[in-house]
Parts: C-alpha cells; sequence; structure tokens
C-alpha cells in the first residue's frame, strides 16, 4: 500500500510552520503528521520517544493497531485538547470542553466508538479512554439484553431455558428498561 | 423487549444478525477486550452492570469484576414509602441486605474503588454495614457513601483505619443535642481523605458552642455541607474542619434540605435558608489562607 501524506493542518490558527511534526503510520499505511504537544498526549508515543535514543525526527512510528478514521478521531480530539491546554494552562474552561466532547460524540456510530475505543486504549490515552468508556455506558443504559448483545457483538449461547432461568434469578435487574 | 428473540435457536440467530446489522450498518462488529467491557460496566449502577449477566456463558459473571459497587435498589424495593406497614418495610429492608450480601460474595475483582449504599438502615444495621465496609476496605476502597438513616451518636464504625479513602459522603439524622464533632473519629480514621461530604438533616437547635479537638487532617481539600443550619450542631463541626486541614482549598456550604435537592424545591429560598446563610458567614473569619467559602 502506497504511503500517502494526510493533511495535518492544526485546528490551531497559532501553529507556526517550524513546529516540530511527529509521523505516525496507521495499520493501512497511512502517515499522520502530528504536532509534537499533540502527539505527547499518546503515551504510546511519549514512552516510544522517550525510551529509544536512536529515533530522530524522521523516525515515523508505525501503528499498527489503530486504523486511519480511528486515528482521525483520535487527533481531532487531542488537538482540540491542546488548544483548551495552551489557551488556559491553569484549568480547562469545563464548559466548552464539556460542549466539545458532546458534540465529538454524538456524531459518532456505535462501531465507530468502539474502535476509537480500541484505539484510545491501544494508544494509551487514559482521559479519552475515561470519556469514552464513559460515552459507551450511556449508550448501554436502560437498554435490553438484545440491545447489549448487538452493540458489544456477542453472540447469546445460551438455552432459551437456561436464558429464562437466569432472567428470573435476576429479576431485580429488568426493572425499567427502555424499548430499543 | 422481544419475545421472539428469546426462543428457536436458529431463528433467533438470523434475527440478531439482521438486527445487528440494522442496528450497526456492519456485520464485523469489533470486539472488545474483557478489561475495558468491566471498565465500562464499573460506569453502571450495579443493577445495570447485572443485567449482562444474561448476554452471554462467558459474561455472566464478568459484571462481578466491577470496581465500583453503587446499590441503587430496584424501584420495587426502593419505595418503601407506599408500603402500608412496618412488616412490608422489614421484608424490603431484609431484600436490600440480601442483595448487597449476595453482590459482595459474588465480587470477583480484586478491587473496589467505590462503595455506596443508599437505604433506609438505621442504627441496628451497624453490624452488617460494618462488615460490607470491611469487605471493601480489604478491596482497597477509597470512595464511600453511606446513604442510610443514621443518627449521629451511632457512628461508632470505623473502629478500623480506612487508609485508602479519598472520597467520604455521610447522611446523617440528628437530634436537639447531638453534636457533629462525633464525626470527627470517623474523619481521622481515614488520614488520606481529600473530600469529605455530609448531608444533614437537623432540627433548628439552639445551644453554646463546644469545645473542639485539634487533629490535623493533612489532605482534606474540599468540605460539603448539603443541609447547613448554621447553629451549633454543624457549626463546631465547620469550625474545626477549617481549623484543622491545613491544605483546604473549598467549603461549600449549602442550606438547601437534603430531601429536596433535584426536586421542584430545590431553588426556592425560604426564610430559613436565608437565615442559614447569614450565619454561615461567621464562618469567613476562621477560612486558611488559599481557601475558598461558598455560600449557596
Amino acid at each position: 500500500m502506497s504511503s500517502s501524506i494526510a493533511s495535518s493542518s492544526s485546528s490551531s490558527s497559532s501553529s507556526s510552520k517550524k513546529e516540530k511534526k511527529i509521523s505516525l503510520k496507521t495499520s493501512d499505511g497511512e502517515v499522520f503528521e502530528v504536532e509534537e504537544p499533540v502527539a505527547m498526549q499518546l503515551e504510546i508515543v511519549r514512552s516510544f520517544f522517550a525510551d529509544n535514543e536512536d529515533v530522530t525526527e524522521q523516525t515515523v512510528m508505525p501503528l499498527p493497531n489503530v486504523s486511519t478514521a480511528a486515528m482521525h478521531g483520535i487527533l481531532e480530539y487531542c488537538r482540540a485538547h491542546e488548544e483548551f491546554r495552551r489557551r488556559m494552562p491553569e484549568a480547562a474552561p469545563e464548559e466548552e470542553v464539556r460542549a466539545f466532547e458532546a458534540g465529538y460524540v454524538d456524531r459518532k456510530s456505535n462501531e465507530e466508538l468502539k474502535e476509537m475505543i480500541l484505539a484510545a486504549n491501544y494508544l494509551n490515552i487514559s482521559k479519552l479512554l475515561d470519556f469514552l468508556t464513559g460515552v459507551a455506558a450511556k449508550r448501554i443504559e436502560n437498554k435490553s439484553v438484545e440491545y447489549v448483545r448487538a452493540f458489544f457483538g456477542v453472540e447469546n449461547d445460551f438455552t432459551p431455558e437456561e436464558e429464562a432461568n437466569l432472567r428470573r434469578e435476576y429479576e431485580w435487574a429488568f426493572e425499567g428498561v427502555d424499548e430499543d | 423487549m422481544k419475545r421472539r428473540s428469546l426462543y428457536s435457536p436458529s431463528a433467533k440467530d438470523k434475527v440478531s444478525k439482521t438486527e445487528n446489522d440494522k442496528l450497526f450498518g456492519c456485520c464485523c462488529v469489533s470486539r472488545l477486550p474483557d478489561d475495558i467491557v468491566v471498565n465500562i460496566f464499573s460506569r453502571l449502577t450495579l443493577i445495570e452492570a447485572a443485567r449482562t449477566s444474561v448476554v452471554s456463558r462467558r459474561w455472566r459473571y464478568l459484571w462481578t469484576f466491577t470496581a465500583n459497587l453503587d446499590f441503587q435498589a430496584p424501584d420495587t424495593i426502593w419505595k418503601i414509602g407506599e408500603e402500608p406497614n412496618e412488616i412490608a418495610i422489614e421484608k424490603k429492608r431484609c431484600m436490600y441486605i440480601n442483595w448487597v450480601e449476595k453482590v459482595l460474595e459474588l465480587h470477583g475483582g480484586k478491587y473496589i474503588n467505590e462503595f455506596r449504599i443508599h437505604f433506609d438502615l438505621g442504627d441496628d444495621q451497624k453490624t452488617n454495614i460494618t462488615r460490607w465496609i470491611h469487605t471493601a476496605l480489604a478491596k482497597g476502597l477509597e470512595t464511600l457513601e453511606l446513604h442510610l438513616d443514621l443518627k449521629v451518636d451511632s457512628i461508632q464504625f470505623p473502629l478500623f483505619e480506612l487508609p485508602k479513602l479519598r472520597h467520604l459522603t455521610f447522611d446523617v439524622n440528628a437530634n436537639n443535642g447531638d453534636s457533629l464533632l462525633d464525626l470527627t473519629r470517623m474523619i481521622k480514621a481515614c488520614p488520606f481523605l481529600c473530600k469529605f461530604t455530609l448531608k444533614l438533616i437537623s432540627e433548628d437547635s439552639k445551644r453554646k458552642l463546644r469545645q473542639f479537638p485539634n487533629c490535623r487532617h493533612e489532605h482534606l481539600k474540599v468540605v460539603e455541607f448539603i443541609g447547613f443550619i448554621g447553629r451549633p450542631i454543624d457549626l463546631e463541626l465547620a469550625f474545626y474542619l477549617l481549623e484543622n486541614s491545613p491544605v483546604l482549598e473549598k467549603m461549600i456550604v449549602n442550606p438547601t434540605h437534603p430531601l429536596l435537592i433535584g426536586s421542584y424545591f430545590e431553588f426556592e429560598d425560604v426564610k430559613e435558608k436565608q437565615d442559614a446563610r447569614k450565619r454561615a458567614k461567621r464562618l469567613q473569619k476562621r477560612v486558611p489562607q488559599g481557601a475558598l467559602l461558598v455560600i449557596l
């Protein structure tokens, strides 16, 4: 697969041309040039550059577990947070952060959300992982078992009798379930 | 709930596949590893999490690894206010206690970070409650919330240390003549406590301020009073915490009655609240440097 250079334009207008970039290559071969402070939010990248003395600015770090689509989502989040940090280094503007985060996940399907969770886990961005697992929890709240199975992609391997017995055993847990 | 999906395995599989496609627009669904699934469960109430035991064989006990145990009771047990007699209420109390016991017994995780109980349990349940806290404590408890119906003088637990506890929330039902200073023992037992929240239901009692002990709480940063009345009963404790918390950042004083929080009347500005606010101003003089007194 040919390596193409993905758009690396930062949402930040203050970023200068000389800003140091870090090259990250996704599973499908796309190379992202990412501003250093944004890339360093990815713990896996930070430790890669901290632990390897022979890496240079030209080093392209492969990220075989992250798809291009997930990478776009990850960077959108990290860039926004870098921008908040830059503007208000002391304390993040909480309301703005919340508004951004709400809009950010609203546009994502369940499948995209899970892909992002996997990526955030692999890249070790604990803040994003916490946020996304919270969103996933909200999405399965008050949902039926069938919905939860579909959400996580889990096959039901109980016999109907077993399932009926379990539902009886956990009767208390089945109040107030919404229609899917 | 879809009854059709419960029966006839072959038909059911087809249904769930197409439902999958419909819901997610894709047939190749990403699988999340167990530790992430448990992380998601930890953000649900226990009832929500326990429901997932019906998802599949492998998931049957996955929810028992959740690190956050939030015992918000199911509605049928919760609504004891509608019960006509004490026998029925007692029966529900037993159900709740059995539920907590059962979940603690099933709990398979190494850690319990958060433990919350909300129920009409009184002083006679102290032994059970203490035992539950012990169990959670052994698994590294950090956040403890007790929304119960306990009296001040009965809060003798813990007789043990809570070495990792960082957040403590407590409901207290105080009578005339009680002193919240009795709670200092509990706070003392948590050397690393960062945040202390107290929900107080108390009569408007007048008496003299009592002497309070000295004991430093080196990590306490945030103190929150809900249901503050500004009488000796809570002023004493507030003074005590202001004087003994060298790194205090914020003391929040909310004069709203705890039972009105979240209700239509929460923000109604009644005279009791205005008076409590006036009395709360007395705290200002003792606020340590760098800390903030917020009167809501």
